[in-house]
């Protein structure tokens, strides 16, 4: 442009000025909120990243709480049991001891009064309450007591004795999440733990000519088991086993019915669904609709017991002076409870590893995912300083320019 | 002989010129900063010189030249320059005005931090994860009951901020609408005053001036092209019809309707045809308020829709800690109380539609089990519909995907108990409600028995919703499908009152067998916490991360888009304008020596006069007694 009009070099400073306020004022707030991202605008793509870092970092924080929740939530829970085991342990050294011939049966029956207070210890630690104020051994039912104690005359003892303690809470439910769609299992229930024998369930129906009539269901240990019109019973006894519950099945050959036994020491808990008749016709349940345990059907075969039937047991034997029961079911039964014990408490110890591993490696994670976030929406504040003070050298240069704009005119110089 | 007073007259004419030269000096210094205003120039051109061919002329030698006169005074203007200016001006108006708007729309997220919808969602499904560790106390459904509040209220401002930006732009064009009219008046009334003084044989300047400002102020709003090939009568062409044609200025008008939300549409006022516009602020505004913003309505109603059926759907199964279930967290307003979701359209007395949002089938599928059936679903798209086909060696989770991919207006997933679900998404077209399901068809057995959806295969079979009792042709009863929300969930989200008034009923676990849940179990609370993270189809994106994600940055690269259109408007415009400058702007040191010239000039004229008046003198005094 050869010609210059008098507005053009105002107008064009004025162009710029406004700018350079602009970008002035907008590192200013970027430098007083640490963020780089003022505006979306400015860089989507990595306000779009941002976004999702922070929504992982807040989850990550929540799996770090979840973690150590759960690994309080295991040693206490580890504390009990081991407390116990030691309750157990005192019994096993009773038992030893009246199973030598030299005791009278006067001596006998002090043990078992000893016997049965330790009985009484040990279901005041099964029916523990944790620092929230909830069952610890009762699966979800949190505010049930999970064993109950029955109690009457024992023979060869005095009256009001603990005769029977029965289990009344549920199957291991709680979980808490702890990664990212990771559960883990916070439960060892009552049924789990405080189990010595493995069940063993003989229905004495005979099944070779059983047929499902309808489609319907039944849960064993909280896993549904689906069975469909025409299905026999070796049909059924394969679901069972293809199922991940730690039950066995199979057809016993001599009463020709259906038999379940599991596989490690726990209470095994039967029940058809809602509508379905299943393991009633089999003859395992009873025709109740009580869900309360036990629902077994009075011809059924039902062995193997709890912790505290081997002590009742014990204490029973002791009672009556039969040192040989004493001896070798008594001791037998003790040990069994302490080797189901000890099983659980490794199980429980290796939870309480995975949840620390976990938890370990959250911690190495959130740094990175924060350092993530940081470098993608947090301000570099060096250059942030030096680009503001070149940006204000720059408007000063420029506003003194903007002085000398008005240069003389003609006018200036006629007469 | 020639006259006596010959040369009088032509330091008389000299005189007159030159003053109207300086006039014009003066005029341009005056008005050197007026907005618009172009330099104006004399021309001085010889007068009519003597004699010319007749029978009257004087024996003498000629031609004598008889002085100067101003012939015309012209405006220094380059009309090309002026054509394009107001060809460009519609481009800078427009991203001026979608710059403003997308800016408040960008702000209106406040990301990333976390008093956004995302942040607060953040901390509901947090809370929840809480009462999932906890499910008997009842501190941790307080903080549930809040912090759905708090998403609420987050979700509902942001509603009423896109709803208010849609409000405004109606304004806004309501009022560009009356500019342009008012312009479009002005700049008739203008040609009309400019043919009468063109017929005089002037240059009315000024007016062209004001006419070409005027001019470049619609351009902003409208796209424009000016015709000036007839100089006696100025035409403005926009959206291929004629705006201005000489002393007509055509208006325009708005008008409203229900298929436009009772926003207005701009017509022409005599034809009553719908004006379409290319650029310009108006299209800008037109466009933002139509489309941009529609949709980022629409996608906000999408988010809250899914949001509201999952948790939903979640809690209803579970128990509280009072054993009350089969409650809903959020209020569900349908569109209609009728459960089949029938709706009389056209208001004629006789229902003519279905208002169906959500199908579930009747049958529980595997994921990845091979289905092993052969057809073609059909399923409403925004135009017609979309065929999707499926093959026997496809798995579940492929049939499902490839819905969710082929564009439908149908989205596609496997709720919580392997049930494959259909769910209606927002509508590209005006005309169509959202969250319908207009047309669902298959002409295999997928859909019919497999998924048990459809009653029957083919397309007599199909789930049209264009009739009453459309559900007559799905399987399943009336719990497996849910009747359509009244329009824009994001305005009216609330939780339920039963659950604000006892915080206890609020489920935290799910049941056994069909018994109620045990206190301790927290599972309901674990699987709604889980919603965060799992695919849900929100729309046609996975998971919430996704669709937050996306919404991110969608919105910030509209906004880079506009800035730095804007900027490259702005820089061109300015270009341009320093170009008009430089032909037409007033330069004061040239005004002045063209001053000084003039004066030198009329001095001179003056200077002749006074010594032809002393020759005259000579003759008329001196000569004879």
């Amino acid at each position: 442009m050869r010609r210059i009009s008098t507005d053009m070099p105002n107008n064009d400073m004025q162009f710029y000025l406004r700018r350079h306020e602009q970008d002035l004022s907008t590192l200013q707030t970027k430098m007083a909120t640490q963020k780089r991202i003022k505006e979306l605008r400015e860089d989507p793509l990595a306000a779009s990243h941002a976004v999702r870092y922070e929504s992982y970092l807040t989850r990550l924080k929540r799996f770090e709480q979840n973690s150590l929740a759960s690994v309080d939530h295991y040693k206490v829970v580890d504390g009990h049991l081991r407390q116990a085991v030691d309750v157990l342990q005192r019994i096993r050294e009773l038992a030893v001891q009246g199973a030598h011939g030299v005791y009278t049966q006067g001596d006998l029956k002090n043990i078992a009064v000893e016997v049965n207070e330790l009985l009484k210890e040990l279901v005041q630690v099964s029916n523990a309450l944790g620092p929230d104020g909830k069952r610890l051994f009762a699966g979800d039912k949190a505010f049930t007591e999970p064993f109950r104690i029955v109690e009457g005359t024992a023979p060869g003892g005095g009256e009001s004795m603990i005769v029977r303690v029965e289990y009344q809470g549920a199957g291991s439910n709680r979980r808490a999440e702890i990664a990212e769609n990771t559960t883990i299992n916070l439960d060892i229930v009552g049924g789990e733990a405080f189990w010595a024998e493995r069940m063993q369930i003989f229905s004495s129906f005979d099944a070779t000519g059983y047929r499902a009539q309808a489609a319907g269901a039944f849960y064993v240990d909280g896993y549904r088991v689906e069975v469909q019109p025409g299905d026999t019973v070796h049909a059924i006894v394969a679901k069972i086993n293809e199922s991940p519950a730690p039950v066995k099945a199979y057809v016993d050959p001599v009463t020709r019915g259906l038999a379940l036994e599991g596989t490690n020491p726990h209470l095994i808990r039967l029940e058809d669904e809602q509508g379905s008749r299943i393991l009633k016709d089999l003859g395992i349940l009873r025709d109740t609709a009580d869900p309360g345990a036990p629902n077994w059907h009075p011809a059924a075969r039902v062995s193997g017991g709890s912790v505290f039937d081997m002590v009742i047991r014990l204490r029973d034997a002791l009672l009556q002076g039969n040192t040989d029961m004493v001896g070798s079911q008594g001791i037998g039964g003790i040990d069994l409870a302490l080797d189901n014990l000890e099983s659980r408490l490794a199980e429980l110890g290796s939870r309480q590893e995975r949840s620390e591993v976990t938890w370990k490696r959250l911690n190495e994670e959130i740094p990175d995912v924060t350092a993530n976030l940081a470098r993608v929406s947090s301000l570099d504040f060096a250059q942030a300083a030096t680009e503001l003070s070149m940006l204000d050298f720059v408007h000063k240069a420029t506003l003194q320019t903007a002085a000398k704009i008005t240069p003389p005119t003609l006018l200036d110089y006629l007469r | 002989m020639q006259s006596t007073f010959m040369p009088i007259e032509i330091g008389k004419r000299s005189l007159v010129a030159h003053q109207q030269g300086l006039a014009t000096v003066g005029h341009n210094l005056s008005n050197a900063s007026t907005e618009g205003y172009s330099r104006q120039r004399v021309e001085f051109t010889p007068f009519e010189p003597l004699y010319l061919p007749g029978l009257n002329r004087e024996e003498t030698p000629g031609q004598i030249g008889q002085g100067v006169v101003v012939e015309r005074i012209l405006r220094a203007r380059d009309e090309l320059l002026d054509k394009r200016i107001v060809a460009q001006g519609s481009g800078e108006g427009y991203w001026e005005t979608r710059d403003k708007y997308i800016l408040m729309m960008e702000r209106l997220y406040n990301e990333p931090a976390d008093v956004s919808i995302r942040g607060r969602m953040d901390a509901f499904w947090d809370a929840w994860q809480e009462l999932s560790l906890h499910p008997a106390d009842a501190a941790p459904r307080k903080a549930v009951l809040e912090r759905g509040k708090t998403l609420i209220d987050t979700i509902r401002e942001r509603y009423k901020g896109l709803k208010n930006l849609q409000n405004m732009a109606e304004e806004d064009i309501q009022g560009t609408v009356k500019r342009i009219n008012d312009l479009s008046r002005q700049i008739a009334k203008l040609n009309e005053e400019i043919q009468k003084i063109r017929a005089q044989g002037d240059n009315p300047n000024d007016l062209y001036d004001r006419r070409d400002l005027l001019v470049e102020k619609l351009s902003s709003l409208i796209n424009i092209t000016t015709d000036t090939r007839d100089p006696d009568e100025f035409i403005i062409h926009t959206a291929g019809f004629v705006l201005v044609q000489g002393r007509i200025g055509r208006q325009f008008d708005l008008v409203s309707g229900i298929d436009t939300e009772g926003y207005s549409r701009v017509i022409w006022k005599e034809t009553g045809e719908e004006a379409h516009f290319e650029s310009g602020s108006l299209a800008a505004l037109l466009e933002l308020r139509d489309k941009t913003v529609r949709d980022e309505i629409q996608s906000l109603d999408t988010m809250t829709m899914n949001f509201i059926d999952l948790v939903n759907d979640a809690h209803r199964a579970g128990y509280g800690i009072n054993g009350k279930t089969g409650l809903d967290f959020f209020t569900e307003h349908p569109f209609v109380t009728n459960v089949n979701g029938n709706y009389d359209r056209n208001g004629d007395g006789q229902y003519d539609s279905t208002y169906i949002f959500r199908i579930t089938g009747t049958n529980k599928l595997e994921e990845r089990a091979q289905i092993g059936l052969e057809g073609t679903i059909t399923l409403a798209a925004a135009d017609g519909t979309v065929d999707i086909p499926y093959y026997p060696t496809d798995t579940v989770a492929d049939v499902v995907q490839r819905i969710n991919n082929a564009g439908a207006e149908v989205v596609a997933r496997l709720d919580r108990e392997g049930r494959l679900t259909l769910k209606g998404t927002p509508a590209a077209n005006l005309a169509n409600p959202d969250f319908v399901i207009r047309y669902v068809a298959d002409s295999g057995r997928f859909l019919e028995g497999y998924a048990g959806i459809l009653q029957n295969r083919g397309p007599e079979g199909a789930f049209r919703w264009d009739q009453a009792d459309a559900v007559i042709a799905l399987r399943g009863e009336s719990g497996s499908y849910a009747v359509a929300p009244i329009a824009h969930p994001s305005g009216w989200i609330e939780v339920n009152q039963a659950l604000v008034k006892d915080p206890f009923s609020i489920a935290s676990g799910y049941g056994e067998n069909g018994k109620p849940a045990n206190p301790g179990n927290g599972e309901a609370a674990l699987e709604i916490a889980r919603l965060r993270n799992t695919v849900v189809m929100v729309g046609r994106l996975g998971t919430f991360d996704d669709y937050f994600a996306d919404a991110v940055a969608r919105v910030g690269l509209w906004g880079e888009q506009s800035d730095r259109a804007l900027e490259i408007q702005n820089r061109i415009m300015k270009q341009l304008k320093d170009m008009r400058d430089s032909i037409s702007g007033v330069n004061i040191d040239e005004e002045l020596s063209q001053m000084i010239k003039y004066q030198h000039g009329y001095a001179a004229a003056a200077r002749f006069i006074s010594t032809f008046n002393e020759m005259l003198d000579t003759i008329i005094n001196r000569l004879g007694v």
